[in-house]
């Protein structure tokens, strides 16, 4: 029996081509054996190979082959990069905000320029809100006149000067005024308000706060009061009847619907504004918000009274939806969204 | 290593700056001094495809031999080290294929221009072949990469992330494997 130490030092003499000795047959044979089976003809080189032979660069795959995209990126330049994750932040960033799944801050810095730049709207966070309570038939019907001041009041709501560009279309006015009046329960609704401010009625979902109140109160009162109970676009009543069929068609506009759903879910009523008459340019303040509700109320009756066509039934689901108003929720985002509404039931128009 | 394109002698150097310099003469000799040997340690290792598999280290080779740096020997070393490296690729996917039986009776390219040394050759792959269908694939390796890569102790134990001594193991139980099987087979005449 071999010790190991001997096997492996005439292991160590065949490695090196020395003969280790005739003791050592079987290792030796072995040996031979594997220098004769890996001799002999060259084996034939792959085409691939062939070319590598002839001196051309390497152009076959291999260990040095990198990555296509790896290699790609890794090659571009430095603008390049920063281009390109700039490019891929800013579709995050897009598809975040239209998508409605950015913080409110956020989404409304981003939300111009989302809406500018692709088809898509960029949802406010009340929104869900305000259809919550836009689903309410009677607060539809009651605010089916209102022209939907509040949500183009707000802090994005457009001078007076833009807000009575509505009359171009002759229609609006009649469209809005029937469902106004059509809608008696709501109405009624609202009327418990002593100063008529149920600015739930410009606002569709902010009604059930609103009619619950007596004093007619902005819904919410961190909520762009200043925005329910707004007159900016109130001394125009044109225009008022043309801004209020079109945030009607919003779809979160509620009011829009003519039918008298409960009168304690019905908001508040007619706004202020809507309540106003025509000519009654309404206090200067309200951009604030600050506009004591008392101010804006005894209007109400007059102008619904006033503005309601004989042709419209407040069963009319077109006028419903026409005069459905804008969106002036508590949350202060049914403005931005009416605006972006009204913009688009123009186009479809 | 000697080659003589032009009937002159070059040794190592010579050879491998002309192959960095990408001149066919020494790419080719290269190939031919070093190619037999690799297709054969996978021919012993009952690869699939020997002669594709020689190619494909190869064409690694030729590209990356201008980063190499080193004599002879350490040039054989790391054309094994990237011929086991393949043979391991070839292992791991072999294994997510479905099992293909190896063709033991296909008759492997001869050289006829010395069909003895054929024989031989064939009759030599058999036997070792058989030999090492009896060690385990550890004990294989180090006795191959020793023998055909000609490569150190330390050398192997690189390639096959272990410690010096766990590969002198495998070889002390490896080379008392190999005795014990050609003691009682017997020595080939």
């Amino acid at each position: 029996m071999q010790p190991d130490r001997d096997r492996e030092a005439a292991f160590e003499a065949l490695l090196q081509g020395r003969d280790p000795g005739d003791a050592f047959g079987p290792l030796t044979s072995f040996a031979e054996d594997v220098r004769t089976a890996t001799g002999g003809a060259v084996p034939e080189p792959s085409p691939a190979l062939a070319v590598l032979l002839r001196g051309a660069p390497g152009t076959g795959g291999g260990a040095a082959r990198p990555a296509p995209t790896a290699g790609r990126l890794a090659g571009a330049s430095v603008r390049v990069k920063v281009a390109l994750a700039a490019a891929v932040a800013a579709t995050g960033v897009a598809t975040a905000g239209a998508t409605g799944r950015l913080p409110e801050p956020v989404a409304d810095a981003v939300r111009p320029i989302v809406e500018l730049v692709t088809p898509f709207e960029v949802p406010a966070r009340s929104d869900p809100v305000r259809r919550r309570h836009s689903g309410d038939r009677a607060h539809r019907a009651e605010t089916a006149d209102d022209e939907g001041g509040p949500a183009i009041a707000g802090p994005s709501a457009p001078p007076p000067g833009q807000a009575s560009t509505g009359p171009s279309s002759p229609t609006i006015p009649a469209v809005a005024a029937p469902g106004h009046a059509a809608t008696p329960p709501a109405t009624a609704a609202a009327e418990p308000a002593p100063d008529g401010d149920a600015e739930g009625a410009g606002a569709g979902s902010a009604a059930p706060e609103a009619s619950s109140r007596p004093s007619g109160r902005p819904a919410a009162p961190g909520t762009a009061p200043g925005r329910a109970s707004q007159p900016p676009a109130t001394p125009e009543s044109p225009p008022r009847g043309h801004h209020g069929s079109g945030q009607g068609h919003a779809p979160g506009g509620p009011a829009g619907q003519a039918s008298g759903g409960p009168p304690g879910q019905a908001p508040g009523g007619p706004d202020a504004r809507t309540s106003r008459p025509p000519d009654d340019p309404g206090p200067p303040d309200v951009a604030g918000g600050g506009k004591p509700p008392a101010t804006e109320a005894p209007a109400t009756p007059v102008d619904t009274a006033g503005s309601v066509p004989d042709s419209m039934s407040p069963a009319d689901p077109t006028a419903a939806r026409i005069a459905t108003p804008p969106e002036a929720g508590p949350s202060g985002g049914g403005g931005r969204a009416g605006r972006s509404r009204l913009s688009g039931w123009d186009r479809t128009r | 290593m000697r080659h003589q394109p032009d009937g002159a002698e070059h040794d190592f150097d010579a050879v491998i700056g002309a192959a960095r310099a990408r001149e066919s003469w020494a790419l080719e000799h290269l190939y031919t001094a070093l190619a037999p040997a690799v297709a054969g340690f996978f021919r012993l290792q009952r690869a699939a495809e020997p002669e594709d598999l020689t190619s494909e280290v190869f064409a690694g080779v030729l590209r990356n031999i201008p980063t190499f740096r080193g004599d002879e020997s350490h040039f054989r070393s790391w054309v094994f080290t990237i011929a086991y490296r393949r043979l391991a690729d070839e292992r791991r996917a072999a294994s997510r294929r479905p099992h293909v039986r190896p063709l033991d009776g296909v008759l492997e390219p001869v050289d006829a221009a010395d069909v003895e040394a054929e024989v031989a050759r064939l009759l030599a792959t058999r036997r070792v072949r058989e030999l090492c269908a009896t060690l385990p694939p550890a004990q294989r390796d180090v006795l191959l990469l020793r023998l055909v890569g000609r490569m150190t102790v330390d050398e192997v134990a690189a390639l096959m992330e272990r410690s010096r001594g766990a590969i002198k193991a495998l070889q002390r139980r490896g080379l008392a494997t190999v005795t014990a099987v050609v003691d009682a087979r017997g020595v080939p005449l």
